[in-house]
């Protein structure tokens, strides 16, 4: 008996993937002639697109210390009221993150405490070399966005106000292109929310939040903190927001997730935490992290896992037995 | 702002606008009596007729505008001044002083009442906001401890009509049922200031309000300190509907339907719609003065015409399915 994990994956990171073309690269800003998986392509489009502007619009990073000069996120020593326990975290720019862990282990503990949303009984949250109470709730909203689990909304707006709400700033096109080409929400921007499917209000939030930060995600400085954005969504939208979001972090913006299908997370990602009862077991390389021993010890299943070049092959062989 | 919307609010200012000129030039030119004597005409125009317009028009707007937030506020379509027990703890303080004042102190019930109303407004939200937080901390939580404040002083005011005189039953009860005609000009010199700045308060906070829509944790994403924003709305609806109460009454349903019937028509970006909901409920009340100043024979109490003119558009848009859960 095999679970949704066992879906063969394609193989990430090529740019067939996102089917992101050469026009969007123009609407992003980006060089029509670079390729998206070229880290150095990509690194010198955005030197070239920021470059003078880079002391000022980093004003919080000027107080970083050389040495974690490329840490955008950490935590020292945190503890969240008997939720969460943990000693060194960092995220750096550019890193594609995802979180995994049985319900309850603390994903969204962790990532509301580094979205700075919730008070830390213990330890530092450093964001951008500054510590997270330092921090306003005005300046954070302009850095870093937050995709919640549940919003609730008895409201009957229609989807494109809803958007234009959260925007960051006024566009003439409300949604970028390459927001469009993974969430696909042009077709119901007249639709009334509460009328939209899981799936499709799913979509809807994910773009809201990533709409806040846009400039900064253009730019290659957002970071963005998603909860199960795959929550809901179906298998085409999954890979298209997967591929979003390596794509951004390619950009430079540094993006943590939460995520419920190992097999996905482990070949998305440039990062695999593993989280079990509010403390890190496992954090690093997928192909260390995603071991066998690792994940039946946390989610006390069997698992098949095989390795091919760059991709993880990863099954549930037998889950919990009712007996 | 899309073509069709610019159109829509234009279309709402005309109407607004138009109905305004029409309260202003009904109720000044009913005066008639074309035979009164100038000064007799002068005196009845700046002591009766202006007031009454003041009236109409800032507790029009205090109620409607307080209507739209709190509904945004307590992400509650049902929410209102009234539904949610702020207008009922100003109706207490305002019976027990109708009824309770002794004879000697009659003269200053003018000063008396509007503070009165006020205290009561504020510690009545007060209450609400507290048992809420405690309770459920949700923001169904604040309805239901609206009701159950609403019917404590519900309770409370039906047996003091038990234990009142007939003169004071009569006042009381015209009161309850609100009435433009109890102002003059100390009072609204008084209430005025405050509904104005209450009013420009929530215009002020329009732009937070908008990101409630979509939930707690997303507008603190966004920026929004909510609980600040929460409690500082909370405390301005008060203090509008606290001074609307003691100028006029309890009117019923002014802050419920205005903003219903915009959001059907311009949306739900509290930018446009609370400056609107200002303006409508305005003349919506002008011109129920204007229309207790034409039947001239009776003077009717203004819950009464509101919830006549208010029911049957209510339902409409429940029909239209702008109000669901």
């Amino acid at each position: 008996m095999t679970t949704k994990n066992s879906t063969t994956h394609q193989r990430p990171v090529s740019t067939s993937d996102v089917k992101i073309n050469t026009s969007d690269h123009a609407a992003l800003g980006v060089n029509p002639k670079q390729n998206i998986s070229s880290k150095n392509g990509v690194a010198e489009s955005l030197s070239a697109a920021d470059g003078p502007s880079e002391a000022d619009s980093n004003g919080p990073a000027d107080s970083n210390s050389l040495a974690d000069s490329h840490t955008v996120l950490s935590l020292q020593h945190v503890k969240v009221a008997s939720r969460l326990w943990v000693e060194d975290l960092h995220a750096k720019k550019g890193e594609c993150i995802h979180i995994i862990g049985p319900n309850g282990a603390g994903k969204s503990t962790l990532l509301l405490t580094l979205a700075g949303l919730i008070e830390t009984d213990e330890g530092t949250v450093m964001l951008l070399g500054k510590p997270m109470s330092n921090w306003s709730l005005a300046t954070l909203a302009s850095v870093r966005t937050l995709l919640a689990q549940q919003s609730e909304s008895s409201f009957h707006l229609s989807v494109k106000e809803y958007l234009s709400f959260y925007a960051a700033a006024e566009r003439d096109v409300l949604i970028p292109a390459v927001l469009e080409k993974a969430l696909e929400v042009s077709g119901f921007l007249n639709k009334i929310l509460t009328q939209l499917s899981g799936g499709e209000r799913q979509r809807v939030e994910i773009c809201r939040s990533l709409l806040q930060i846009w400039p900064q995600l253009e730019r290659g400085e957002g970071i963005a903190l998603l909860d199960e954005p795959l929550q809901g969504l179906d298998i085409r939208h999954q890979y298209a927001l997967a591929s979003l979001v390596k794509f951004l972090c390619e950009k430079g913006n540094t993006i943590l997730m939460t995520s419920h299908d190992i097999a996905l997370s482990a070949n998305y990602c440039d990062s695999l935490w593993l989280l079990q009862k509010g403390r890190m077991v496992a954090m690093g390389e997928p192909r260390d992290v995603a071991t066998q021993a690792n994940l039946e010890k946390v989610f006390e299943c069997h698992f098949a896992i095989s390795k091919h070049d760059n991709f993880l092959e990863i099954q549930v062989c037998a889950p919990i037995s009712l007996e | 702002m899309t073509g069709t919307k610019r159109t829509a609010v234009t279309l709402v200012v005309i109407t607004v606008l138009l109905s305004l000129v029409i309260g202003v030039v009904g109720i000044v030119g009913v005066t008639g009596l074309s035979d009164t004597a100038a000064e007799l005409k002068q005196h009845i125009i700046v002591q009766l007729q202006i007031p009454l317009l003041l009236t109409a028009f800032l507790v029009g707007a205090a109620l409607s505008t307080s209507g739209a937030t709190l509904q945004v506020v307590l992400r509650n379509p049902l929410a209102d001044p009234g539904i949610i027990g702020i207008t009922s703890g100003a109706s207490l303080v305002a019976a027990l002083l109708l009824l309770l004042t002794p004879q000697w102190a009659t003269a200053y019930l003018h000063y008396l009442l509007p503070l009165g109303c006020f205290i009561g407004a504020l510690l009545s939200t007060f209450i609400i906001y507290r048992l809420a937080r405690k309770l459920l901390g949700s923001s169904t939580a604040v309805i239901l401890a609206g009701i159950a404040i609403s019917t404590l002083s519900g309770a409370i005011i039906a047996w003091l009509y038990m234990f009142s005189d007939a003169n004071a039953l009569r006042n009381l009860t015209f009161w309850l049922m609100g009435s433009l005609y109890q102002t003059n000009w100390l009072i609204l010199s008084v209430g005025g200031p405050l509904i104005a700045v209450a009013v420009a308060l929530q215009l002020y906070f329009a732009g937070d309000l908008n990101k409630l829509y979509a939930g707690e944790l997303a507008a603190k994403s966004s920026g929004v300190d909510v609980d600040k924003l929460t409690e500082r709305s909370l405390i301005v609806c008060a203090i509008a509907v606290g001074a609307a109460v003691s100028m006029a009454g309890s009117i019923a349903f002014v802050g419920l339907l205005v903003p219903h019937i915009l959001r059907l028509i311009i949306g739900h970006n509290n930018r446009y719609l609370l400056p609107l909901s200002a303006l409508s409920g305005a003349s919506l009340l002008m011109l129920v003065a204007l229309s207790s100043e034409v039947t001239r024979v009776i003077t009717l109490p203004v819950s009464m015409v509101t919830a006549t003119l208010g029911g049957p558009l209510l339902i409409w848009a429940l029909a239209k399915g702008q109000i669901k859960g």
